[in-house]
């Protein structure tokens, strides 16, 4: 990654260039595992040796479009979550989405409903129903890829959504600012670009929207029609012209691309205004959420060290991860409650900021609860009851050589300094042991 | 691992990893653990515990008003006499099964802040929980704890650190709740070590030695987790030292077990300022004594007196009593009059209990007037987040307007 020349890192033209294999920047193992990691939550040596075959652009349509059975397999695991017309409790629900992330055929559809989990930040237990939480995510999943306009016209009205951010009750008389300055300041265009007015006048678009028993009940005599300013423009809005103006503003367009950079790109740096705006203005004036993540998977910038482990992997990519790499799901209701120690409950953001991430995922004690966590997926005993097995899938992948399995443990966890690998003293022989040592590093925790 | 690998590792450890990580790690953990070094408020080893009495705690028969006529005729079944309590002036004493916090108040490690409470205060407990939690009462959007909002912003400063913990097996308070810093539940210390330590760190160091140190590119991100990990390992080997060590006798109960738990995270210099933990459960609590009050009531004094003075003795013993405050809260008081069924409703104003070696000691502030009562319950003269300021400005040397939302004076609890 050391050879991209820093100086052309900044250009925007050149950042969000596609990028093509070169002398310079060859398509390698590094960047292989590099595309794999961020666009779902790490390979497995299949997927690694397929991908470094394919080339980037076969890859990125793969990754994109998902593999064949990927429609089927969420099908299946809807029905799961399900019994006749409840939820499963929520605690099944996370196991049955981690379970999801391990095995689906379309990893990065996975990642980006998480993504958008943490923009949209719902809380299941201030909704108190599995049922509304659920749906909130299927919403996210159908929304992931598509336009904003979709996502945030279903958002705006979802119970779930609405409760979290204590919009439940939008009586005429008493619009709930409190639920305006939410949509404004969370969802849409963010602290600072609006004004209490627009605050107001948002509250008394969505007058008439109630959330009653978990369902959206809307009364039309509560709503109140009159003319509304909201973010410079003038009507007699309701919810829905609100979630379209909101929706096309470039402030909302600009957080979410500053969003998506760190949870794709990289979160060490802000990047400049320069970088982001080409990608937040086109998003902005086609509000297509696919197009901007393929701008990001396929820059140049992504591939270049300005992104190469410039994130850290949140509780779920690096469990999820370790799982996917050695094929094999463990209890996903246990692995559940161990992630949420680590500090990513699935349903439960910490407050409807979402995760903060990045450095917040890491300090001692939830590096001690990650070591925890590795050992007992790896070695046991511990809160997993089943154990990953990388000896049989080392086996799996053969061709037996003098360093084997160090080195193709190596290469399927992190991919770079293999080269010092090759020159270093034996490591301890079980592969077992082997993996629970490179998932315990601290370069395994960068993404 | 042979033996040969073993002390190969062992000899590369010392000689080139910790090495290269010792500039990344905080100076905290540099410290020997025992050295107690200057034991000032404020400074950067302090810890506070707190404890939550779940349910609203009794304090008329905590700290009890025994010669008072309105206590008297109004606790017609649960009144406790002169001859009972242990007396700490002519006006009030101790309840008799808080013996140990009565030695610990004679020797001057204990205090009682009397008349804790705030403006409207609620008699429900969601609210008055919630209230107590947040530390903004009336404010029902507010989205965090004032735990949350104090680790949140230590680990602004610096987010290696991990500056609060809760050591219980409850489920999490909403004042643990925080923005931006992971708060871990301590649910036995196997969840703050790595087990085991020694072996874990010599798997690392092998896989280190095969893939080697040298950073391509510099990485400060990474740097933060080399840190978080090296001193994540340190703190795992002192914990599993320490906590052999031989300790005061606790007593048999949840609240002395997760006591001589944050002693050993104390005393293994694990890094949390804030440690919470809970005495009488989740729900409303065992507390909330509607009905006959007076063993159920006893049976809990008896188990927080108990491990208090366990506790500040363990600590004592070590030096580290002096760096360490523990504070009870508890949602409400009771109401003055019994309510016919043995027991006392909501009420409003109750004492703080205060313990550890930098405390002035003894009572602070009077013992509410039972001559001017709240709708039958004592009322409050101290607000709880003047109690809060105390902790959060003197004794753990942060900006508790910051944190509380706006100044509250803070009560003189601390020696100069």
């Amino acid at each position: 990654m050391q050879s991209t020349p820093p100086d052309s890192e900044l250009s925007p033209d050149f950042a969000w260039a596609p990028y093509r294999p070169s002398v310079q920047a060859p398509w390698d193992t590094i960047r292989a595992g590099h595309l794999l990691r961020r666009a779902g939550a790490g390979p497995s040596l299949g997927d690694l040796r397929r991908a470094l075959a394919d080339g980037p652009a076969k890859t990125i349509d793969r990754i994109f479009h998902g593999e064949s059975g990927a429609g089927a397999f969420n099908r299946q695991i809807d029905d799961y979550e399900v019994q006749g017309p409840n939820a499963r409790p929520i605690d099944e629900l996370r196991g049955w989405w981690l379970r999801r992330m391990i095995e689906s055929p379309h990893p990065l559809l996975e990642r980006m409903t998480l993504f958008w989990h943490g923009w949209f930040a719902i809380s299941a237990a201030r909704i108190g129903q599995p049922r509304a939480a659920l749906d909130h995510v299927r919403m996210l999943r159908a929304n992931a890829f598509g336009s904003f306009d979709a996502m945030l016209a279903a958002a705006t009205r979802d119970p779930a959504t609405l409760l979290t951010a204590e919009g439940a009750e939008n009586f005429k008389a008493k619009a709930n600012e409190h639920l305006g300055r939410q949509l404004l300041a969370r969802f849409t265009v963010g602290d600072g670009a609006f004004t209490e007015a627009d605050a107001r006048d948002t509250a008394r678009a969505f007058t008439g929207l109630f959330v009653r028993g978990g369902q959206l009940r809307e009364v039309p005599r509560e709503h109140d029609d009159g003319t509304k300013t909201i973010l410079g423009q003038t009507g007699a809005w309701s919810d829905r012209d609100f979630a379209r103006i909101a929706a096309a503003h470039p402030a909302t367009a600009r957080r979410i691309t500053r969003a998506l950079y760190r949870h794709i790109i990289a979160e060490d740096a802000d990047p400049s205004d320069a970088v982001i705006d080409p990608l937040a203005s086109a998003f902005a004036s086609n509000r297509n959420i696919g197009q901007l993540v393929a701008s990001m998977l396929r820059s140049n910038l992504f591939f270049s060290r300005a992104a190469y482990r410039r994130r850290i992997k949140s509780p779920v990519e690096f469990a999820v991860g370790l799982c996917r790499a050695f094929e094999k799901t463990v209890p996903t209701i246990q692995l559940g409650h161990a992630l949420a120690e680590l500090g990513q409950d699935l349903y439960h953001p910490p407050t409807i900021k979402g995760w903060a991430g990045g450095t917040r995922w890491i300090n001692r004690q939830t590096m001690a609860g990650r070591i925890n966590l590795a050992r007992a997926l790896f070695l046991g005993p511990g809160e997993i009851e089943t154990r990953l097995a990388p000896g049989p899938i080392m086996a799996k992948y053969g061709d037996a050589s003098p360093v084997a399995p160090a080195q193709r443990l190596l290469e399927l966890l992190l991919q770079d300094n293999i080269p010092q690998a090759t020159q270093a003293a034996g490591p301890p022989d079980d592969p077992a042991a082997i993996a629970f040592g490179i998932a315990s590093l601290p370069e395994y925790q960068m993404a | 691992m042979t033996q040969t690998r073993r002390q190969f590792l062992r000899a590369t450890l010392q000689a080139s990893t910790l090495v290269s990580l010792a500039p990344l790690v905080p100076s905290l953990i540099c410290r020997t653990a025992l050295a107690a070094g200057s034991r000032h408020p404020g400074d950067d080893r302090t810890a506070l515990v707190v404890i939550q009495l779940s349910g609203g705690n009794d304090g008329l028969n905590c700290v009890v008003p025994y010669a008072d006529d309105t206590y008297a005729r109004l606790r017609t079944t649960l009144r406790l006499t002169a001859s009972q309590v242990h007396r700490i002036d002519d006006r009030v004493g101790f309840h008799p099964e808080m013996k140990e916090c009565r030695r610990l108040f004679d020797e001057g490690l204990f205090s009682v802040v009397q008349g804790v409470g705030y403006p409207k205060s609620s008699r429900q407990h969601p609210d008055a929980e919630r209230d107590w939690q947040t530390a903004r009462p009336g404010d029902t959007h507010c989205p965090t704890g004032w735990i949350g909002r104090y680790a949140d912003e230590a680990s602004d400063r610096d987010p290696r650190l991990a500056p609060a913990a809760m050591v219980s097996t409850i489920s999490k308070p909403f004042g643990l709740t925080s923005e931006r810093t992971i708060i871990p539940a301590i649910r036995s210390l196997r969840d703050a070590a790595i087990t085991p330590a020694s072996h874990a760190a010599e798997h690392a160091e092998a896989i280190r030695l095969i893939t080697g140190t040298a950073a391509n590119d510099p990485n400060p991100m990474l740097d933060l987790v080399r840190a978080s990990t090296a001193t994540a390992h340190q703190v795992a080997r002192r914990i599993e030292t320490t906590s052999h060590a031989p300790n005061t006798t606790y007593p048999n109960s949840k609240l002395g077990a997760h006591l001589r738990d944050i002693a050993t995270l104390v005393r293994a210099d694990a890094g949390f300022r804030l440690f919470y933990t809970d005495l009488g459960g989740d729900g409303f609590g065992g507390f909330d004594n509607h009905a006959f009050q007076k063993d159920h009531h006893a049976s809990l004094l008896r188990e927080l007196s108990d491990a208090i003075g366990a506790f500040i003795d363990d600590l004592r013993r070590d030096g580290l009593a002096e760096r360490v405050a523990l504070m009870t809260v508890s949602e409400f008081g009771r109401t003055v009059t019994e309510n016919g069924r043995h027991g006392t409703d909501h009420g409003a104003a109750a004492p703080v209990f205060l313990a550890g070696g930098a405390l002035k000691g003894g009572l602070i502030g009077k013992h509410p007037e039972l001559g001017d009562l709240d709708k039958d319950a004592p009322s409050h003269h101290t607000d709880f987040r003047q109690v809060y300021a105390a902790m959060l400005d003197t004794w753990l040397g942060c900006d508790s307007a910051h944190i509380l939302g706006e100044r509250f004076d803070p009560v003189d609890v601390f020696k100069a």
